[in-house]
């Protein structure tokens, strides 16, 4: 394993990290697909999507250490400052259960994992579907991730001043089409976070810059954006698309939101499906 | 007197009844009965919590009170915090943090609704009165007391407070540690008769909030101690956020932790004051990646030379080496402890400049030869861009730094690590490439960084408690006293109270998330809180399992399952039928019976062969098996099952002989070879099986009721003899529909005699009406006794299948009545149309064959091409079934939800939009809408590309008659015709092409443009712009004298001139078609943009895919379950358009006689050949629009314009702007625009 496996991590048995991120495999397939879930959601975000895959495909499901349905105690703010210790927890529970080759589904922040991870175990990742991914969420001279810095500071003051009311604000943004039980889904997944988490978690989020290593990435990718996400414009999936070292194939969605597995379930199975078709490699 | 402390609360246990794994937590003092010294007591606790003791026990003493019980702390602590601001107290300095720890709590946990301040007071107010009721001591013992001779006593439920938070404490391994150290470094004399362990206050808060008393007083101020103890569990936020030490340990996690590779930097006693040891600071993610670098130099295996990668790679190399500069080991691994940092960074960068110098690094690293001793050199060599990009002079210089590098590697090997870093991956590419192998040589091992640090503190908004210690965590260790610090931040606390409501936050979240919560609360409620937590999530981690096992069954219900699931039903029921129906066994079995010698009968020889060729197909098998369940579940005497086994032999036969008919029929319809002498024969048995029949069905109308109760599912045994009987029925309705020739009617009088005998009245009538309409038929009588035999289920079965003005239409009109006005509706297609209204007569009168099983859902299969007319068959079914287009359900299988394109012509034809199922799946906006209309034919549109939801769904669906949503929750489709459409056609796919110019796609996505008829700039102009393009040509059978068709241009403006010009010139010349067609495509594509290309080519890509992966048995297996396959033929889009463009050419012509040239753009073309296949029932509507709209266009346009001889008009779809009002009768502009 090339990951570290001393330190405070190695402290974790594997079982209780299974446990603690309520780490599970559904499905009946031969074919591992693991799907990680975005910023602000849990692994309940995947239930619309799940169904369709149970035949085919052995799916692993877990939460992110940020989650709010995961124990908030087990948040280290002393490790989880950058990417890597979630990289470490999703490489973790794959050796854990033994998986050997995996597609991995990725949302939002998840898709920043995914490919720090497949960057790390080359071998373990047959492909990696990144929706809604973004190297970067910060503007650069040459780069437009969709944030200025200011930006980002009126968001992190207004979820310091009163989360809930930013939650209620930012989800229906996030979510962008008029799916009122996806705002509500989203909704209540991002409430569920402890603010200081969630607070703590997006400034991880956007002080990360990918892009310098989205080379390194040699498992193909197929990135699914939708037309209009508040969260990635579009060049970003084009940009990825670029600059990844694997086949890369950007898949537009003709849907809106940050969060289509919630707001577009059937079309993002769609696409989904096509992506993980083995004809598709 | 422990029962004295206890009485006042006579309700409440005197100790909570406690888990017993919870070991020696538990166990009492020695001396069980009688209250401890307080001395003792003291002896345990660490200096906070003894100072709150002691304030606790003056409280007890002002009071008079016997004992010193916890909720004497509690009081303690709540009066010197509100009081503490002076100063005031015994104990003043240390207990103003202590009361804090549980003021603070407090504050976070209590609820928002009302001021703190009144909270406060009212729970200051609760505890004391709460005191009062306690019993004062005996009053000698007061006036001791009150002497201040001695000090009350601490009780029974305090002490095992005291000795639950002593036995909480040492679980803790890293207080463990501290508790070594500290018991060390304490006064080796120090009389502690208890184990040594000293009690922090905070652990003895939270024991003290176990104790049910004291519970009570704070649930009474409105408090949960519950919440309290979470907060106080649980930090501050701008405390926790603040950074710590690295490897600090996670805080309550005495679960988690082996115990072994810990390293307490953090006790949880400081964890409230962190400022107050935390030596280490760094900032947040920078110490992160210097961890991450110090264990890659730490490996012992490969690539142990860290070569950072990433936008903060430069960064986080920055930070390593000031790191290894301010010795800051912690963050480091330990064997790395005193590496030195060499960098020859500024070298590297000024390579280019000033040369290499060689020197500087041996010398230094000669130190390491010198000092054996010294643990090992990281050696810098800073951002590889200084070696990539220098110039080409100094490339020699480079590679001699690289070879000398390699070279002092190997030398001290295990003692000399290289680091370098690169911003992008391209430069690190680079560099390979300068230098292939050299990560090999060197041994480097990638390490992506991806956080970049400096923004964590720029990022952070003007707060004043994240200012007051973001400073501190980059640079200086901290010099500031805990306790100043702390009240530094503590006021802040206040000002973040709205938004860090732990209490409130976790409460709901616990609401929220665990909803088996409150069951757990009482069955878990005597575990300390971390445990209890545990094993709810335990708890719900099983249910999710078990739900999960559940889903699964549910949604992999396959015919196996179904098979049980059927069996199982069927025997619940039976066992009912069983009783009630006992009487009529022996008729029942009479008939088995009797059908036998039926059946033989039925045996023709000129059978045989026609079977042989026949491959038993799936419905057959699902027929037989439901019988079978049928059999077993019934039990029937011996005699009766031997009756049965013969028939169940012959039911495949039978069943496939009548397949196999319809088959025939579908196939050539017009069947000549087929009226054989046998057919008639089976025929005419079967007619004498008919009227024998007939009085047991009268015998046995009490069972039917029965079955009317029953009527989910038919698997009863009389449904199955009746099944038989229809069986019977539809081959021979099969056969008659065949045969069309004309016999005498002779048995008609001997039918309406059978007719009167029927139970129900109202059948006899129409039944009766029906045979005279036919009278012409030669079978009639069997076919009616059949038809009104499942009739009469029909009855019972389900509400009336249709509105009674429609039933009777149904009913009087015949076939031919019912095809022409499905033809009237449709316009074309007229194979398709004839076989499906000769399927819906035959099955709306009754005859279905779907197994033992009488169902009133009706499967299509609408094969090929002309997507417009399977869907206006369809809807066309649905007006003439059920009343009303409403009944219409119309969803694309492909289609995958809220996929915009509503402004096609296609789609508005749609009662509906496509989009309202948004957000849902489309099984489930199937369900919702067969929910609402009940009786309506659903349209599958590309039922190949269901999503396996869909395929579940239907597969399950046309086999039981019950639609499954997604939840599993199943609806009865009784009254529902299914369409399946797909535009998969048998063997031949493609080739249709070559015959027409416009695509049945390109048509489909037509969309209704506003139109706009323009005048072309003059020839003179455009020839001086002319160049030698090949030139373009417009399609010979599209030139109707003025009038052509531009199929060329596309859109693109700024081709437009030359286009048009090109075909301007061609008018004349033209070419081949085939030729052209061959232009086109690459034109085509030429236009699209980039993005566009990629969707197709993608689109294609995929759905060749997912055509290749889902019709792998499904699909067929579907379609085999389907009652009638329809095959449409492709539209002859040609002829369409040669007959509209003769039609335009004629008003032309008449406007603006023949000197004018009118060009149609191929948008305009296609949006009026759209709104025409689909008006296609009255062209009247085309002809009036080409009338009244063109025609008026044309002669506006004529009197507008001043026209030359040869000048050309153009008829364009303005894609900018949608038809706004539509012409009466068709999708098409009520006016043009003039320009």
């Amino acid at each position: 394993m090339v990951g570290n496996s001393n330190g405070v991590y190695g402290c974790r048995s594997a079982s209780k990290l299974l446990e603690i991120l309520n780490v599970r495999m559904v499905g009946a397939g031969e074919r591992v697909v693991v799907l990680s879930h975005g910023f602000g959601t849990d692994q309940s975000a995947w239930k619309n999507v799940l169904p369709y895959f149970r035949r085919d495909y052995r799916i692993v499901l877990y939460d992110l250490a940020c989650a709010g349905s995961v124990n908030p105690d087990h948040f280290e703010f002393s490790r989880y400052t950058t990417l890597d210790a979630y990289v470490d927890d999703l490489l973790a529970i794959l050796d854990a259960l033994g998986v050997e080759r995996c597609f991995f589904v990725g949302h939002s922040f998840s898709t920043m994992i995914g490919i720090l991870a497949a960057i790390r175990r080359p071998e373990l990742f047959l492909k990696l579907i990144l929706i809604g991914a973004s190297p970067r969420f910060l503007n650069d001279d040459e780069y437009h991730g969709g944030f200025e810095r200011g930006e980002f500071d009126e968001v992190f003051a207004a979820m310091e001043s009163n989360y809930e009311a930013w939650v209620h604000g930012f989800a229906p943004l996030a979510v962008g089409a008029d799916v009122p039980a996806a705002v509500r889904e989203f909704s209540r997944t991002l409430f569920n976070m402890r603010p200081d988490i969630s607070l703590f978690v997006s400034r991880t989020v956007f002080n990360s810059d990918l892009r310098g290593v989205l080379g390194f990435v040699t498992a193909p990718c197929v990135i699914i954006q939708t037309a209009k996400d508040v969260s990635v414009p579009l060049s970003v999936a084009f940009y990825l698309k670029d600059h990844l070292g694997g086949r890369a194939t950007v898949e537009l969605l003709p849907v809106e939101g940050h969060l289509p597995h919630l707001s577009a379930p059937a079309a993002l199975v769609h696409v989904l499906r096509r992506a993980l078709a083995p004809s598709g490699e | 007197m422990r029962t004295s402390t206890d009485a006042s609360f006579p309700g409440e246990p005197a100790q909570p009844t406690r888990d017993d794994r919870d070991d020696d937590a538990w166990v009492l003092p020695p001396s069980a009965g009688m209250p401890t010294p307080v001395d003792n007591a003291l002896a345990c606790l660490a200096a906070e919590a003894a100072a709150a003791l002691n304030d606790a026990v003056g409280v007890a003493r002002r009071r008079a009170h016997a004992q010193t019980t916890s909720l004497h702390v509690v009081y303690a602590l709540l009066v010197s915090s509100s009081s503490s601001s002076g100063g005031g107290g015994p104990n003043g300095g240390e207990s103003v943090a202590a009361c804090s720890i549980l003021r603070d709590a407090l504050s976070r946990a209590r609820s928002s609704a009302y001021s703190p301040r009144l909270q406060f007071k009212a729970l200051e107010h609760c505890f004391g009165l709460a005191l009062e009721r306690l019993p004062s001591a005996s009053t000698t013992t007061s006036r001791q007391a009150a002497e201040g001779a001695e000090e009350p006593p601490v009780s029974n439920s305090l002490m095992a407070a005291i000795k639950r938070s002593q036995a909480n404490q040492r679980r803790n391994p890293d207080s463990f540690h501290f508790y070594q150290q500290q018991q060390s470094a304490a006064a080796p004399g120090s009389a502690s008769s208890f184990s040594g362990v000293k009690v922090e206050l905070q652990h003895l808060v939270l024991a003290i909030l176990d104790d049910p008393v004291v519970s009570r007083v704070f649930g009474d101020a409105g408090f949960c101690s519950t919440d309290i103890k979470l907060a106080i569990l649980r930090p501050p936020p701008p405390i926790l956020r603040f950074p710590r030490a690295a490897r600090c340990p996670p805080l309550f996690l005495c679960n988690f932790s082996s115990g072994d590779g810990f390293e307490a930097t953090l006790t949880s006693g400081r964890l409230v004051f962190p400022f107050d040891a935390a030596t280490q600071l760094c900032s947040d993610s920078s110490e992160e990646n210097c961890r991450r670098i110090g264990e890659i130099l730490t490996r012992k295996m490969s690539g142990r030379n860290p070569m950072l990668v990433g936008i903060g790679a430069g960064e986080a190399a920055r930070d390593f080496a000031q790191a290894i500069k301010r010795q800051n080991w912690v963050i480091l691994p330990p064997e790395l402890r005193g590496i030195k940092f060499l960098s020859i960074e500024k070298e590297v960068a000024e390579l280019g400049n000033c040369g290499f110098e060689q020197l500087t690094i041996a010398t230094q690293l000669e130190e390491l030869n010198e000092k054996p001793e010294s643990s090992g050199v990281v050696l810098n060599i800073g951002d590889l861009k200084g070696i990539v990009e220098g110039s080409v002079e100094c490339h020699e210089q480079e590679s001699c730094l690289v070879l000398e590098l390699t070279r002092l590697l190997e030398v001290y090997h295990g003692r000399l690590w290289l680091m370098g870093w690169s911003a992008t991956y391209e430069t690190y590419m680079k560099f390979l490439s300068k230098h292939p192998m050299l990560d090999k040589d060197w041994d480097l091992q990638l390490l992506p960084i991806t956080s970049v640090c400096t923004s964590i503190g720029g990022s952070i908004p003007r707060s004043p408690s994240l200012e007051s210690f973001v400073p501190l965590g980059g640079v200086s260790p901290t010099t500031y006293e805990s306790k100043g610090l702390f009240s530094s931040v503590y006021p802040s606390m206040f000002h973040y109270e709205p938004c860090y409501d732990y209490g409130k936050y976790e409460h709901e979240s616990v609401n929220i998330n665990n909803h088996p919560a409150s069951v757990d609360d009482k069955e878990y409620g005597n575990m300390p809180f971390w445990l209890r937590k545990a094993s709810k999530v335990n708890l719900n981690d099983e249910e999710d399992a078990t739900k999960a096992k559940d889903d699964k069954t549910v949604l992999n219900a396959k015919p196996l399952n179904l098979h049980k699931m059927w069996n199982d039903s069927c025997r619940c029921f039976h066992s009912d039928c069983l009783k009630t129906n006992m009487e009529d066994f022996p008729a029942v079995c009479c008939v088995f019976d009797t059908e036998k010698p039926c059946n033989e009968n039925l045996e023709n020889p000129d059978d045989a062969p026609r079977r042989k060729g026949f491959e038993i197909s799936f419905p057959i098998g699902v027929c037989t098996n439901k019988i079978t369940i049928g059999d077993d579940s019934m039990s029937m005497p011996s005699l009766m099952e031997l009756g049965n086994k013969d028939l169940l032999s012959k039911f495949p036969e039978r069943l496939s002989r009548s397949e196999e008919f319809q088959r025939d029929s579908f196939l050539s319809h017009q069947d000549d070879g087929h009226t054989s002498p046998s057919s008639v024969t089976s025929v005419i048995t079967d007619l004498v099986l008919g009227t024998r029949h007939e009085p047991i069905n009268d015998n046995d109308s009490p069972a039917f009721q029965l079955q009317k109760d029953n009527s989910e599912f038919s698997g009863c045994l009389l449904s199955m003899k009746l099944q038989l009987v229809e069986e019977n029925g539809l081959e021979l309705q099969k056969d008659h529909s065949k045969f069309t020739s004309c016999l005498p009617t002779s048995k008609v009088d001997m039918v309406e005699g059978n007719n009167l005998d029927f139970p129900v009245e109202s059948f006899s009538g129409s039944v009766h009406q029906d045979y005279q309409t036919k009278s012409t038929h030669p079978l009639v009588p069997t076919r009616l006794f059949s038809q009104s035999s499942s009739d009469c289920i029909s009855v019972y079965d389900k509400p009336p299948l249709i509105s009674s003005g429609t039933h009777q239409a149904l009913d009087s009109s015949s076939y031919k009545l019912f095809y022409t006005s499905l033809m009237k509706k449709v316009g074309r297609q007229e194979a398709a149309v004839s076989a499906v209204s000769q399927a819906i007569i035959s099955y709306k009168n009754g005859q279905r064959r779907r197994g033992a099983i009488l169902r009133g859902d009706i499967w299509l299969n609408f094969h090929g091409p002309d997507k417009i007319g399977k869907r206006k068959m369809a809807m066309a079914l649905a007006e003439m079934l059920y009343g009303s287009k409403e009944n219409f359900v119309c969803i694309d299988l492909s289609c995958h939800d809220g996929i915009p394109h509503p402004r096609t012509i296609f789609l508005q034809q749609d009662v509906k939009g496509n989009d309202h199922f948004r957000g849902k799946m489309n099984v489930d906006y199937i369900v919702e809408e067969l929910s609402r209309k009940p009786q309506s034919v659903v349209f599958l549109e590309n039922v190949d590309k269901a999503d396996l939801l869909a395929q579940n769904s239907l597969s399950q669906a046309i086999r039981t008659g019950k639609f499954p949503d997604s939840h599993g929750r199943q609806f009865s489709i009784n009254n529902v015709v299914f369409v399946l459409a797909s535009s998969i056609t048998q063997g031949q796919t493609s080739d249709r092409k070559d015959c027409t110019s416009f695509s049945e796609d390109s048509i489909l996505a037509a969309c209704s443009w506003q139109m706009k008829i323009h005048l072309e700039p003059s020839q003179e102009a455009t020839n001086s712009s002319r160049t030698n393009k090949p030139p373009f040509a417009t399609i010979p059978k599209f030139r109707r004298y003025q009038v052509y068709l531009n199929l060329h241009s596309l859109s693109v403006s700024k081709r437009k001139l030359n286009v048009s010009d090109g075909c301007k010139t061609q008018y004349g010349t033209l070419m081949p078609a085939k030729r052209v067609f061959k232009t086109v495509k690459p034109f085509l594509d030429l236009n699209l943009s980039v993005q566009e290309l990629e969707a197709y080519d993608d689109d294609s890509t995929g759905h060749e895919g997912l055509s290749l992966e889902f019709s792998n048995g499904w699909m067929e297996d579907l379609l085999n379950l389907v009652d009638v396959v329809v095959d449409f033929k492709p539209i002859d889009f040609d002829a369409l358009v040669d007959s509209i463009l003769g039609d335009i050419s004629n008003i032309f012509h008449g406007v603006f006689g023949s000197d004018c040239l009118l060009e149609i753009d191929p948008k305009a073309m296609a949006e009026i050949i759209a709104a025409a296949t689909w008006s296609s029932e009255n062209k009247g509507a085309l002809n009036d629009w080409l009338d009244q709209v063109l025609g008026k266009s044309f002669t506006e346009a004529r009197c507008r314009y001043n026209l030359s001889d040869h000048s050309i008009l153009r008829l364009v779809a303005c894609e900018n702007a949608f038809v706004e009002k539509h012409a009466p009768g068709i999708l098409l502009p009520s006016t043009i625009i003039l320009n």
